[in-house]
């Protein structure tokens, strides 16, 4: 039951958050931004925070009210690292307009970012092992007193 | 402790590390865009180019006799950051929205906390100044900031 509040209560946050305050944020500041950045219409932008918020609340549903070595954890993990993408590729879409022609050569740094992802999803892997062999931890033989 | 949760722990870690060389590599040239807007008395953060110095600078353009010949422009960069950068330069004249004269750039290695003056030769020739005469003269540019060989953002002014 505290499991399944947590997760109800993380899928609210997340979607509050990511669904409802950035585009009401980006929509407030949006005379400051367009002289940066050429946003898409409001009701567009809108629609993509309403539905990465929302996938964002399905992923933090189950990383919160399953426990670490459950599949459904582990579908959340990773459901999230997928969300994280599109969501930060959708964000970095808006970035060449806002530098002018030139734009952003950033090759060095998306190597670090490769790494770092490859990094966390492996950190991930051994993590829920470990935490499926804490669950489950091998019977001890028994010991026969002689 | 088992050997996967030691592993577990070192990867924990390097992903960390990397995690903050991200952020570090990335704020330099956002600080350096985004301080001197807000810290006008004090040093300004990151990698960046002091802007607001060059329209000091162009008095000459007041006066249609001392405008053709060079003048030097020197502008600010700074790097008050730990990762070594690169800064780099160069002004327009803009009449109706066509570039008639560009600079050569003029660019600065800058090691960490290190500023320096990006020296712009601007010589208008005498054909330029002459479609100058009664025009309203804009200034742009174009600025490179390089954080090491990881980024490199390049900004073309006024947008």
């Amino acid at each position: 039951m505290v499991k399944l509040a947590k997760g109800i209560s993380s899928a609210a946050l997340r979607f509050v958050v990511i669904g409802i305050a950035f585009p009401y944020l980006l929509e407030y500041f949006s005379p400051t931004l367009s002289s940066y950045v050429q946003l898409p219409p409001a009701d567009q932008v809108w629609e993509a925070f309403i539905l990465f918020g929302a996938l964002y609340a399905v992923t933090g549903f189950l990383q919160n009210a399953y426990s670490k070595g459950d599949y459904p954890w582990l579908f959340g993990k990773l459901g999230s690292g997928v969300v994280s993408i599109a969501f930060f590729t959708y964000i970095f879409l808006l970035l060449p307009k806002s530098v002018g022609s030139a734009g952003v050569q950033s090759t060095g740094l998306l190597y670090l970012i490769y790494l770092e992802v490859a990094l966390a999803y492996v950190y991930l892997v051994l993590d829920f092992y470990d935490a499926r062999r804490s669950k489950n931890p091998k019977p001890k033989e028994p010991v026969v007193a002689v | 402790m088992n050997g996967i949760r030691a592993a577990k722990y070192v990867v924990r870690a390097a992903s960390l590390v990397v995690s903050i060389l991200i952020m570090v590599v990335v704020a330099g040239p956002i600080l350096g865009a985004v301080s001197p807007q807000f810290l006008t008395q004090q040093q300004p953060l990151g990698l960046g180019i002091d802007l607001n110095s060059i329209n000091s600078q162009l008095s000459f353009f007041h006066n249609s006799s001392t405008l053709a010949g060079p003048h030097d422009i020197a502008v600010t960069a700074f790097n008050n950051w730990p990762l070594p950068g690169s800064a780099s330069l160069l002004l327009k004249l803009i009449v109706n929205n066509q570039t008639i004269y560009q600079t050569q750039p003029a660019s600065l290695q800058l090691d960490p906390f290190q500023s320096g003056q990006l020296h712009i030769s601007m010589d208008v020739p005498s054909s330029v100044v002459s479609q100058l005469q009664g025009q309203r003269v804009g200034i742009g540019g174009t600025m490179s900031l390089a954080e090491g060989q990881y980024w490199t953002i390049t900004v073309s002014f006024p947008q």
